[in-house]
């Protein structure tokens, strides 16, 4: 990286894409080495191994996790994550469909937004969890459909309050200057002010992924007969510390790799705005 | 219908806003007609309500006293017959410079379902008759080498070009432009002006420009329209304080500018002086 001769400060200062990289694989090594050491100190002090597997054993518990059940002849470890990522897709599907046609309308329409606005911020302050017990009431106890439910409501109001924000905040001069090329109402909100908020809202939604989640993984520990949160459940039934933590490790790989999904989603459909800086 | 009327007609036209107690008027009794073509500059200290003119020519805002009529009809809503070049904000950000220029195109020649639906399907069939159009206009401004960048990457002279190719690619009975060159540095405001001046010439449109900077205005515009307040009654709004013809082909020397200017800054920069 070339050098000049100016103020340098510690503060936000750029590093080579090379450095990036290396720091953080320093990074991940410096959590495997602390977690290995911990292992260690645990077996050195006559500990209980089953309640601190090192990652040998970590790698034995997946080879078993993804063994073929003879009775199925399924292996039940893909078979949850099956399960619990097309639930996932279902509740943030549903629940981003809603909340960006909800949203925009409200950003776009006074009428609705002050209709709507002071209710869907008081449900917004409702803890998603406390409705567990409402939902599979109404939608049935077995069955995803309480689930899809508690994500749609989970994620629903926060997201659609901030797509409703930053519809709002499109600088009026395009509106106008959009109809001053002769836009009619419905092609100022097609093409000139959503457009605009795309990436915006790609980064919202990607940002509920990490609510969805948690709202996934509690309502399969209440009540599930697959899914990783079910998976969880039967380990920690059988105090299986080994495959609890083998679950987590693949819950932060599995999201690790749709928030990279969304990221790429956002540079395809937004080509625009990956290189913009604020101005 | 269009010939028989000015262009730009103003009769007692007054505005007006709410503020804590009351109203605040900002100007009231404007009145002016533009027939021809011309190259109107409106000028005055801030707070005269030079934009707010601008916004009730555009129909971004309604008059509280008055009416205002382009070729005869009111003016209700911004339409494609007023163009308009702001100081920011005047591009579409997800857009290149040629979708930029080409987008009054594609929006009115939209039909149908197209008319609601117009996204990246909006393919008219008239596509590469746009983008010729579009090149021609860009190349006046002379951006054709910038046509595939997108705004962001533009210097704020480049961005306030597109935005005058973007207006004029619509042939607009009036090009308003709101203190356009207000935020860019000496040199870029010079040679877009100059750009204006030649794009005024050859598209035989009426500018109205507003600015706060008089030589500017004296430099672009054949007509100025000056603004001010009255000292004596310092709740009253703004008034037409002048309007009169700017000499063309004088220099910003010769003695008759140098008197015209001499006259503004006493009409409506400092009316003190005058009293």
């Amino acid at each position: 990286m070339r050098r000049e001769p100016r103020f340098r400060s510690i503060i936000g200062s750029p590093l080579a894409p090379a450095t990036r990289v290396l720091l953080g694989a320093i990074g991940v090594a410096l959590v495997v080495l602390a977690y290995e050491y911990y292992v260690y100190r645990h077996e050195r002090s006559g500990g209980n191994l089953r309640f601190s597997p090192g990652f040998g054993q970590l790698w034995r518990a997946f080879q078993e996790l993804t063994d073929v059940d003879p009775r199925t002849e399924t292996v039940p470890f893909w078979n949850d994550t099956r399960a619990s990522l097309w639930i996932l897709a279902k509740g943030l599907g549903l629940g981003i469909a809603i909340s960006t046609i909800a949203g925009i309308v409200m950003g776009v329409l006074s009428t609705v937004h002050a209709m709507c606005s002071p209710v869907l911020t008081a449900i917004a302050k409702i803890p998603p969890t406390a409705m567990i017990a409402l939902f599979m009431v109404v939608f049935g106890v077995t069955g995803d459909t309480f689930k899809v439910a508690l994500i749609v409501f989970g994620i629903s109001p926060t997201l659609a309050i901030g797509i409703m924000l930053v519809a709002r905040a499109v600088p009026k001069n395009t509106i106008v200057k959009a109809y001053s090329l002769g836009a009619s109402t419905p092609q100022v909100i097609v093409k000139a002010i959503i457009p605009q908020i795309v990436p915006q809202i790609i980064e919202m939604v990607r940002l509920s992924v990490g609510p969805a989640w948690i709202y996934l993984i509690a309502a399969e520990f209440i009540n599930s007969s697959e899914g990783l949160g079910h998976g969880i459940e039967l380990s920690k039934r059988m105090v299986r510390i080994d495959h609890i933590l083998v679950y987590v490790i693949w819950l932060a790989i599995l999201g690790t790799a749709i928030d990279f999904g969304f990221h790429l989603l956002s540079r395809l459909v937004a080509p625009w705005s990956s290189t913009r800086k604020d101005d | 219908m269009v010939g028989s009327h000015p262009i730009l007609e103003c009769k007692k036209l007054g505005q007006r806003y709410r503020t804590r107690d009351g109203h605040q008027v900002i100007f009231e009794d404007l009145d002016f007609t533009i027939s021809g073509c011309g190259f109107v500059s409106v000028i005055g200290a801030s707070g005269c309500g030079k934009s707010t003119l601008l916004r009730l020519v555009l129909g971004s805002e309604q008059p509280w006293k008055g009416t205002l009529r382009s070729s005869g009809e009111p003016i209700t809503h911004p339409d494609r017959t007023r163009g308009i070049v702001f100081q920011k904000y005047s591009l579409f950000p997800h857009r290149t410079v040629l979708e930029n220029v080409m987008f009054g195109l594609e929006l009115t020649s939209a039909r149908g379902l197209y008319k609601w639906l117009a996204g990246p399907w909006g393919r008219t069939g008239r596509h590469r008759q746009f983008t010729d159009e579009a090149m021609a206009q860009l190349r006046q401004v002379k951006l054709e080498d910038h046509a595939g960048k997108y705004p962001h990457q533009l210097s704020g002279g480049m961005q306030q070009r597109v935005a005058i190719a973007q207006a004029l690619i619509m042939k607009p009975r009036i090009l308003l432009m709101d203190e356009p060159f207000g935020a860019l540095d000496p040199d870029t405001r010079e040679s877009l002006q100059r750009t204006i001046v030649r794009a005024y010439h050859e598209h035989e449109t009426t500018v109205l420009f507003v600015t706060h900077d008089l030589e500017e205005a004296l430099y672009v515009g054949n007509r100025l329209l000056v603004l001010g307040k009255h000292p004596g009654r310092p709740g009253a709004g703004a008034r037409i304080v002048l309007d009169q013809a700017i000499p063309q082909g004088a220099s910003l020397d010769a003695p008759e500018t140098q008197e015209l200017l001499a006259h503004v800054r006493r009409a409506g920069f400092a009316p003190d002086a005058d009293a």
